[in-house]
């Protein structure tokens, strides 16, 4: 059985009118690289603030190493994070901002500092005061911030913002041995659908507070493939068509121009005649499988 | 605790206004020892008569223009040979000047971190808030403490240089009037390190603290005006309080110093804490 690194049940942080998190749920293993997916004001960072005590929740509970309460408090040495936009002062050196935070976590090698600064390539700019620094420079920061001290778990608020391409190359190489080497667990929050994809094995996506879903790499691989893309200006008429003479059951209505076909023993020249015999105007009818963003949309729409 | 407490201390000396500060301090202390006079601001010039050259009567015998001529080392001469003048008392009198380094030490040590942002980063992975704010708390009230204390001793031994020990008290003396003015000094503090966490960002954390004293002798001067009140209510002003507290204070004047300072020591820090526990850390 694995290790529960970080567990929420119905979490939920309201403000005022609003529903930041709605009854969230997750469930997060040690070793996990785990990608919470969701547009902009879905509440990724919410969450994340509720789980390392800059906010309070409104509701619901989570562990973390499977304490609560007080309990937890004590846990948060353990935890390394990134939430928001790096946050440093900028009189002082990288060098000097590791330093402030390493004397405040009782790390007397300095030796860890450098190490950190190295892991995230800025090694060669840590006598550079922090308000000369680039936003790509400035999140690099952070993210060493986040790996001073050795954690179990590191918190990641949208790391790539800001980084070029190399960069986010690099960094998703650099997660991926300190998971695989070390052990370390993340939790690393992305809009940018393709790039969670290729770091993470676990997703939580998530839409204006509420879990759409809790799923793994394998399963997203699988509802991501395969399928039959209909385009026609007639969904709902198109849609009776192939449920009720072609049989189909299991499809879905992506929006207004397309349905989807994901039944395995269909073929399209089969729906393609039976549609043009209900008369019913197809503009393209094509296998396909469908992208991540794809996947996101129909589920926003699903939880719509 | 104790590595929030060295790691501040680590930032704040790294910070060039740390010194430039202190660098003041020890500019006024000079000034004042040269010219035998304290500098103040606010409603310690009224007062007695006594208490310092400006407001005595060495220059009953001269005119305006003979006064307006002298030159410093001539109004040093008079003040020096002025009977009974203490000068280190006179500048402990004055001792409501150090609300405005004060000001900057709460800003130095709280505000700093909530406006670079750099909080989170210690509350989300180090600290619980509590000790975040016990930690800050101490930390202001330690530094603060440092410069009082170097302040009086500093000036006790450059009177004694510059003016050979003709305007100074004994050092017993200098020492009792600091310890008396301890409650109004960590009153003040307190207070600011209340609003400091109340407020939490350093602009608007200035735009309150920097005049407040000021606005604060200005309400009372009037309510004291147009509801007619006590006059005696003014003792209990803070910068009042530390002139009256250094010039022979009567027990029970002391003891009512004491519990009106800790009544507001316990609620700017009570609020303080308050507002911070709950707050969301942006």
């Amino acid at each position: 059985m694995r290790e529960i690194v970080l567990q929420t049940t119905k979490l939920c942080k309201n403000y005022r009118n609003f529903a930041a998190l709605d009854h969230v749920d997750m469930t997060v293993y040690r070793g996990d690289i785990y990608g919470l997916i969701g547009r902009n004001g879905a509440g990724k960072t919410t969450a994340m603030k509720v789980i390392t005590g800059l906010a309070d929740k409104s509701g619901g509970e989570f562990e973390i190493f499977q304490k609560k309460g007080a309990e937890a408090e004590g846990e948060k040495r353990r935890i390394g994070c990134l939430i928001e936009n790096p946050a440093f002062f900028g009189g002082l050196t990288a060098f000097q901002n590791l330093k402030y935070y390493a004397l405040q976590k009782g790390i007397a090698d300095r030796g860890q500092i450098d190490g950190a600064l190295a892991l995230v390539g800025l090694a060669e700019v840590k006598n550079k005061k922090f308000r000369k620094f680039s936003l790509g420079m400035k999140q690099r920061l952070g993210i060493a911030f986040a790996l001073l001290d050795n954690p179990d778990l590191i918190i990641l608020d949208e790391p790539i913002n800001g980084l070029d391409p190399i960069g986010i190359r690099e960094l998703r190489e650099t997660f991926r041995r300190l998971n695989s080497e070390q052990g370390i667990t993340f939790i690393i929050s992305s809009h940018i659908l393709s790039e969670l994809y290729m770091t993470a094995n676990r997703f939580l996506i998530i839409e204006k507070g509420r879990v759409l879903q809790e799923i793994t790499k394998e399963e997203l691989d699988l509802a991501c493939m395969r399928c039959i893309a209909i385009k026609t200006g007639d969904t709902k008429g198109a849609a009776a068509v192939i449920e009720k003479e072609g049989g189909v059951t299991d499809y879905k209505v992506i929006d207004n121009s397309e349905i989807r076909i994901y039944q395995k023993d269909i073929k399209p020249e089969e729906l393609n005649r039976l549609l043009v015999k209900h008369d019913i105007n197809i503009s393209s009818i094509a296998e396909t499988g469908i992208s991540l963003e794809d996947y996101f949309k129909m589920l926003v729409e699903e939880g719509k | 605790m104790i590595n929030m407490i060295k790691s501040d201390v680590y930032r704040i000396t790294k910070n060039v206004a740390f010194y430039s500060a202190a660098a003041i301090m020890l500019f006024m202390i000079g000034i004042s020892a040269y010219v035998v006079e304290p500098g103040s601001v606010g409603m310690v010039n009224v007062g007695d008569v006594n208490t310092t050259p400006a407001s005595s009567n060495i220059y009953e015998n001269m005119s305006y223009e003979e006064i307006r001529d002298l030159s410093v080392k001539q109004m040093r001469e008079l003040a020096l040979n002025m009977e009974g003048y203490e000068l280190d008392r006179a500048v402990l009198s004055a001792n409501a000047n150090l609300y405005y380094v004060f000001i900057f030490i709460a800003a130095l040590v709280i505000t700093v971190d909530f406006s670079a942002g750099s909080v989170k980063n210690t509350l989300s992975s180090a600290i619980s808030r509590r000790k975040y704010f016990l930690s800050k708390t101490a930390l202001v009230f330690l530094v603060c403490l440092l410069l009082f204390f170097s302040n009086t001793y500093i000036f006790y031994f450059a009177n004694l240089i510059v003016n050979r020990g003709k305007v100074s008290s004994d050092l017993w003396t200098v020492t009792k009037i600091s310890l008396l003015q301890l409650p109004p000094m960590l009153a003040i503090m307190g207070i600011l390190v209340g609003i400091a966490f109340i407020v939490k960002k350093t602009s608007v954390y200035n735009v309150i603290a920097i005049p407040l004293l000021m606005v604060f002798q200005l309400l009372l001067s009037l309510a004291c005006t147009i509801f007619r009140l006590d006059s005696k209510i003014v003792q209990y002003e803070l910068q009042v309080m530390i002139r009256s507290l250094a010039n022979d204070p009567s027990s029970g004047y002391l003891l009512r110093c004491c519990l009106y300072c800790g009544v507001l020591l316990a609620v700017f820090l009570g609020l303080g804490y308050a507002s911070f526990r709950k707050s969301e850390i942006r």
